[in-house]
This record gives C-alpha cells, structure tokens and sequence, in this order.
C-alpha cells in the first residue's frame, strides 16, 4: 500500500504541471481513481492528443480491471450490494494483488471485508497523496528526479504478473512496439504496442489455435 | 489552456467506463465464471499495458541515449529486486538508488 504514496505524489505533481487546476485534479483522482491511466491521460493531454485517443488510451488501460474484478467476484458474494458497488469503484491494482493471496485460505467472509478495507485504505492513500503531489508538486527538487518512480511502480506491478511464458511474451512485444512505434501520429503509440502485445501473448499461449479446451 | 468543459467530459467518460470494467465481474457474474476464451485474452491485457509503459517512458522524445541507457539498467535492476522481493517499496527504493547513483557517476 506505501508504494501508491510516491506514485500518486507523482500523479498529482504532473497533473498539475500539464496544465489542471487544484479543482481539476482532485476531480480526476476521485472520478477515474485509476493511476496509470491517469498519468497516461496526462501525458496525452499535455501533447494534445484527440479526444478518442485520451479515453480510449485510458480505457485499454484499465482493462486489466475485468480479469480481476472477474476473479474477485465470487469472494465478494458474502457483501451487501451496496458494498460490492463500492468496492467496484475502487478496484485497483494494490488492492487486488494483496486480497486475492488471501484467498487460499477458504475463508470467504474474511477476504471480502479483508479486500473492502484494502481498497478504501488504497483510496484515501492515493487521495491524499495525489493532493499532495497537486499541492506541494512543484517545490519537489528537480535532481531527486522522482519522476522515474512512475515507470518503477509500473515495473512492481507488471513483474508479478508474468506468471506464463505467454505473459512474458505479451510483455516483450508489447515493450518492444513501444519503443519503435513512439513516434507514431496521433499518440496511437500505446494503443498499438498494448494490442499488438496482447494478441502474440493469446498466440503463443497454450490451447489456443484450435481452442479444443473451450469444448466443455 | 485547457478547455473546463472538455476535461470533465474527458474524465466523467473515462470514470464511467473504468466504473463498469471494474464492476463487470464483481456486480454482474457473481460466482460466475469467464469464459476461457475471453480470459485468455484478458490474461494478457495487464503483462502487455504495463510493459508499453514502461517502454514508453523510456523512449520520450528529447531524452540522450546515456540518460536512456542509464534507465534501462536501472528498471532492469528493480524488475530483478521485485522479482524476487514482491516488495514495491523495496523496488521503488532499488530504482531510485540505483538511477540516483548512476547520474551521479556518469554525470
């Protein structure tokens, strides 16, 4: 949870030097509430990129979003709806990685309040922290060079998720399309090396070309 | 300058579609299951997004290839750091340290 605190300083701090007022800032974190997509966003808002580019480039983003909240699901059953729709709203990253190693352990009721707690504590970090980066982001000294924590806390989340050689593979070519297709026009850079990633990472996982395991 | 209205429709979208990805699972499928073949798609969306941007930060525009290569080496060392920790504090501490003493070697 401590390592959303130099991300959301540094979210809050590109927010507002990208052009967003205090107002703005604290509305985006609250609304999206969604950290890489937010600094994608940024990033694309400060080149000018069309409209189609910046949702659409936030919304791949968060895509990944549906593989957890999928499995998740039937560990939330024991929550009052009203929970569960809360707890949809704050679905992130953190929050799933720590609750569903709890769920090993067959204790249903336990890991759904385990992960309702997780994900508000997660929220109230990344509010403050991203208030914090909006308000005190422009007195950071440029030498500790803290924008490098972003690309690292994209590296904490991405390496326990190659679970499979076809992740590893997805992670690769999408890395690698990304280097070559930054310059591409309209921003579509990450649009494209993401797709393209995915789709070998589904081409050289097991099962797939005749799908003979969906039979069933 | 950003136009007020735009950048709310632009976050008010991106917030409502973010609700329903999120929601997807949780609200709707209960202790339904994905299909395999959805989820295999699915699988890859997190490895690929998140390795395109990391790739991407490193190749912004202006950066010199010494300042790339130093962060190269320096993700290369927290993938290693958080492969074997699981530790983000412990992976952001690596990367900082590392790109920290790298500049301060190589100018």
């Amino acid at each position: 949870m401590l390592g959303v605190v130099p991300f959301g300083l540094i979210a809050g701090a590109s927010a507002i030097s990208a052009g967003l007022n205090l107002q703005q800032e604290i509305g985006f974190s609250v609304i999206v509430f969604a950290g890489a997509a937010q600094l994608a966003m940024i990033s694309l808002i400060e080149h000018e990129a069309a409209t189609a580019v910046v949702v659409l480039t936030a919304l791949l983003i968060n895509l990944r979003f549906v593989l957890y909240s999928a499995s998740l699901a039937p560990h939330l059953v024991p929550l009052p709806r009203g929970a569960r729709v809360l707890g949809s709203y704050m679905l992130t990253d953190q929050a799933y990685a720590v609750s569903i190693v709890q769920t090993g352990q067959g204790q249903t009721q336990r890991v759904a309040w385990y992960y309702l707690g997780a994900t508000v504590l997660t929220w109230a970090t990344w509010q403050l922290s991203t208030l914090a980066g909006a308000l005190g982001g422009a007195r950071l000294p440029e030498g500790l060079e803290l924008g490098f924590a972003v690309p690292l806390t994209f590296v904490a989340l991405l390496v326990p998720s190659l679970g499979s050689r076809a992740s590893v593979v997805a992670a690769l070519v999408a890395a690698g399309i990304a280097l070559v297709a930054a310059g591409l026009p309209y921003n579509l850079g990450l649009i494209t090396a993401a797709l393209v990633g995915v789709a070998a990472g589904v081409l050289v996982s097991p099962g797939q070309p005749a799908d003979v395991g969906d039979a069933s | 300058m950003i136009s007020s209205v735009w950048i709310w429709l632009v976050f008010v979208i991106v917030g409502v579609g973010t609700f329903m990805l999120r929601a997807v699972g949780i609200l709707m499928l209960g202790s339904g299951e994905l299909s395999p073949r959805l989820r295999r798609w699915l699988e890859m969306v997190g490895p690929a997004v998140l390795a395109a941007l990391v790739a991407s930060s490193v190749a912004k525009p202006g950066s010199s290839l010494t300042s790339a290569g130093i962060e190269c080496l320096c993700l290369a060392l927290a993938s290693v750091v958080a492969w074997r920790t699981r530790n983000v504090v412990l992976t952001l501490l690596a990367g900082m340290i590392c790109l920290w003493s790298l500049r301060a070697w190589l100018g």
